[in-house]
């Protein structure tokens, strides 16, 4: 499920009807947040994802990628807000269901992994993304579909982009943790945190 | 069970060594993971108060100079036959001896100032501060320590009263600013300290960013506002004028602390807000509004984050860098929490003038001899550890390098630059744990009392100055041996540290009593010294405070008066009275666009269309229009000296009418491939044609 938090890239009227309420989540299930108030594009949640697969992946090919946003304000030239984009783990993933190769699955902590060998990179998976994540390998030409750091999982620890992280925009965790997480933030000060699971109005270039 | 974000990493390791980047000025700590001697993964030191577990995209990158195969420059040291030619693998021992005869040599034929040293990464303690020893002793005059912004560093010498390192507050204290007023983007590039930023900016500080280009600090600036290129000055002396003229500012306050008010009065009232606004390219009715802003909100903190090739000359920088604590002095905002004046860039530790040496005296700015390297023929060996950013960009300075007798480099990665010397040694500048590391923008100080092992035949870079100068019989300037004649870091910190007045109140780094850590300097009494668990963490939080003394003196601020110096020798030296930046030369109408000397592409976004080329010229879509310039046509810019750049457009709004960016599209960092060329400075008039 993916959560986006700005208080740039949204209006107020939009934000007040998308508080997070964790009832309305699973709370076995993780959910992946992206804090793109304080992403500032820096692309080291990239560096970090690549790191952390390079055995198996080529120099540059990672699962995430910082993208903007940008729309036009009254004060100002125009805004931009920055934010990492990546699988968002989705509660009822597309891919899934399309993927002719079978190589995609959703496991019982709500991780959609996928099984790279499995991959046959038709990239049909791509066309059903409601978040325009897909990226696929340059020479490859199968998926490099986020895998929520797996093996770091297996040692009780979260993915590499969401724990290092240079700004601290990138969380993963289940719902209780989540609002914690957000209640704190709104406590520090007079921001408004939207939390949206929409990806329309986000145009990225 | 519930995962945690724990900085750990899932590979195979035996020890973790930590220790702090050298990446940039801002001093994170970071945990190399270490398998059988080699380095298998990176993360950031959550126990470390500046990134707390966090690691940059440069920092995360050290990883891949160190992992694996890699890692060549580990291996060996080498002999080249000439440039740009497979060499052969020599020991270090040999490699000194072969650097020394030559050097004989060389100051046999030519003289002493034959040989350059050029220091570019002011972080590391030991290749520093060994480096200028050795150049002192070999008596050469040409050497220098890369400092971005040397002249505003001499500037808070003389306004604010001797410390050498311009940040009034620590990161830390920024959240408590009501307005922080950022000058120039540059901070960006010190990615850690942009969190700073943020947590200012979620408590409610407003936060206001002037530069000629779009950049991620505007992206989440309140007040993002967009200047004509070269207009920076311009900008800040419209900004003091409207405080004056409309007495936005306490006089008897004002008069309390500083010095000097009422020449600067006289001196700002000499410009139009009119015409400053429209050189600016601003409406006065924004810069007023600013004006006012900065004005009614106190405490205020100005981070100075102009690159020094923005401006038109060092002196402009210096005379930005004066404006700026002339606001701040007019808002009452420099002795107290949250106000400040943040310089970034400036000073690095303080060195004194080694006296005991007799010898050359070098101190220069490495800038420049880096262009004497380029234009004069005086220069016949050079020793240093730069970055050749771009081969292509570089030419003229590597046919400089060419034809020199000896080029000699300190590589800590396998570099354009690696590649033309005679001889490389590979050094590290991130495993070792050495004497203190030094953090201007951070105002830092931090050590670990020892060197790590690093991998492979990779060795501290003070090591080789140490040998070196051992070599050519300077031992009794470098007395720094242990029993192996090996380095002693501990001892060379410690003689460093008695020399220094900063430190004074340590007494000594070379006791088991004191543990790794680190301090806010200066630390001039040991009042001032914070302990914990029996390491010095903490010094001086604010640089001055309008309640106490500082600290061996009766007065609020270190200077003769003591109080802010505002005109004083150098304020008249630089010319007051040409405050304004001079009205760029065009020769010809033709000449009608700007530069900006443009950051990084992950800076300003995806480009959209993709370019087969490292370059990129940003052009407005208002231009292209009128010049029928589209996406991806090939464009001809020309400087007004006949200087031709080639390079595909890229229509985009980031970049503001009338000027032309350059664009890196590989550099991931925020310096673009300006190096090495004097002249291109930001306001440079171009001419932009398809071809």
């Amino acid at each position: 499920m993916p959560l986006f938090i700005s208080s740039s890239c949204l209006s107020k009227e939009e934000s007040s009807s998308l508080i997070f309420d964790p009832e309305a989540f699973d709370p076995d299930k993780i959910i992946v947040v992206i804090d793109a108030d304080r992403c500032i594009g820096c692309k080291a949640c990239e560096v970090h994802c690549w790191n952390e697969h390079r055995d198996v992946r080529e120099v540059g090919e990672t699962s995430i990628h910082v993208m903007q946003v940008e729309k036009l304000s009254k004060d100002m030239k125009e805004a931009v807000c920055y934010y990492p984009n990546t699988c968002a783990h989705c509660e009822d993933p597309k891919c899934l269901d399309i993927c002719p190769a079978g190589a995609i699955t959703k496991d019982e902590n709500g991780v959609v992994a996928v099984y790279e060998e499995k991959c046959i990179g038709c990239q049909t998976c791509s066309t059903v993304c409601p978040n325009y994540f897909y990226t696929f390998g340059r020479n490859s030409g199968r998926t490099l579909k986020c895998d929520g750091c797996f093996h770091r999982q297996e040692q009780g620890l979260w993915p590499a982009c969401a724990t290092k992280c240079s700004m601290k925009a990138i969380y993963f965790g289940y719902p209780d943790e989540i609002a914690r997480i957000l209640k704190e933030k709104k406590a520090g000060g007079d921001n408004i945190y939207i939390v949206d699971n929409t990806t329309e109005g986000r145009e990225t270039i | 069970m519930r995962n945690k974000k724990k900085q750990e990493s899932v590979r195979a390791y035996d020890q973790i060594v930590k220790t702090v980047c050298q990446e940039c000025f801002v001093g994170c700590g970071l945990k190399f993971f270490k398998h059988n001697g080699q380095v298998v993964d990176i993360a950031g030191d959550e126990d470390h108060p500046i990134n707390k577990g966090s690691v940059c995209p440069r920092g995360a990158k050290i990883v891949q100079n160190y992992y694996s195969n890699g890692d060549i420059l580990a291996q060996y040291a080498v002999v080249k036959k000439a440039f740009n030619n497979t060499g052969k693998r020599i020991s270090w021992d040999e490699g000194i001896d072969y650097v020394a005869d030559k050097l004989e040599e060389i100051r046999k034929e030519y003289g002493k100032d034959a040989l350059t040293v050029l220091i570019s990464n002011p972080n590391n303690f030991t290749n520093n501060y060994l480096g200028l020893r050795f150049a002192k002793a070999f008596g050469t005059s040409n050497a220098a320590v890369y400092e971005p912004m040397k002249p505003a560093s001499e500037l808070a010498k003389l306004a604010l009263g001797g410390i050498k390192g311009a940040l009034c507050n620590p990161p830390h204290d920024w959240i408590n600013s009501e307005v922080i007023f950022v000058l120039g983007s540059e901070i960006s590039s010190e990615v850690m300290l942009m969190g700073y930023l943020l947590d200012a900016k979620e408590r409610g500080t407003k936060i206001i960013c002037v530069d000629t280009k779009y950049s991620p600090v505007m992206a989440k600036a309140d007040y993002p506002i967009i200047i004509n290129p070269g207009t920076f000055n311009a900008f800040m002396l419209g900004i003091l004028n409207i405080i004056i003229s409309e007495g936005l500012y306490d006089n008897k306050n004002v008069k309390r602390w500083a010095n000097g008010l009422s020449e600067i009065v006289r001196e700002c009232l000499n410009y139009k807000q009119t015409d400053i606004a429209a050189k600016c390219g601003l409406q006065p009715e924004t810069l007023s509004s600013l004006a006012h802003l900065l004005a009614e909100h106190n405490p205020i903190n100005v981070i100075g984050s102009v690159r020094d090739d923005q401006v038109n000359s060092a002196d402009s920088l210096v005379k930005l860098a004066w404006m700026s604590i002339v606001l701040l002095t007019l808002n009452d905002s420099l002795g107290l929490k949250g106000g400040g004046w943040n310089w970034l860039g400036t000073g690095s530790l303080p060195f004194t003038d080694m006296e005991d040496i007799q010898g050359g005296h070098g101190d220069q700015d490495y800038k420049h001899l880096l262009d004497e390297i380029i234009k004069k023929e005086t220069c016949k060996a050079l020793i240093w550890d730069g970055n050749i950013l771009d081969e292509n960009i570089s030419k003229e300075f590597i046919n400089a390098l060419s034809k020199l007798k000896l080029v000699v480099h300190l590589s800590d990665k396998n570099d354009a630059a690696n590649k033309y010397a005679h001889v490389s040694f590979p050094i590290t500048n991130w495993l070792e744990e050495e004497g203190p590391v030094f953090c201007s923008h951070y105002r830092s100080i931090q050590w670990n009392n020892k060197v790590t092992e690093a991998s492979g035949e990779r060795k501290p870079a003070g090591l080789f100055w140490f040998k070196l100068a051992d070599k050519m019989g300077y031992k009794k300037w470098f007395p720094w041996g242990d029993k192996n004649k090996e380095l002693d870091v501990v001892q060379i910190a410690d003689y460093h540290i008695k020399e220094t007045g900063a430190l004074a109140c340590l007494s000594s780094l070379n006791g088991e009593d004191l543990n790794p850590g680190g301090i806010l300097w200066p630390c001039i009494i040991n009042e001032d010294a914070v302990f914990e668990d029996g390491a010095l963490i903490k010094g001086r939080w604010l640089l001055y405070s309008y309640k106490d003394e500082y600290p061996g003196t009766n007065q609020c601020f270190p200077t003769v008066s003591g109080k802010v110096e505002l005109i004083n020798e150098s304020g008249s030296n630089m010319g007051l009275g040409q405050l304004m930046d001079p009205e760029p030369q065009t020769a010809s109408p033709l000449f009608a666009y700007s530069l900006v000397a443009c950051s990084a592409l992950s800076f300003l976004g995806n480009t959209g269309p993709a370019f087969d080329s490292k370059y990129v010229l940003g052009i407005n879509p208002a231009d292209a229009h009128n010049l029928d310039i589209k996406d991806g046509d090939k464009i001809v810019l020309e400087t007004e000296n006949k200087e031709i750049f080639e390079a595909p457009a890229w229509i985009t709004n980031k970049i503001a009418e009338n000027t032309v960016g350059m664009i890196d599209l590989e550099e991931r960092s925020y310096y673009a491939g300006f190096c090495y060329r004097g002249e291109w400075r930001e306001g440079t008039r171009v001419r932009i044609f398809k071809k």
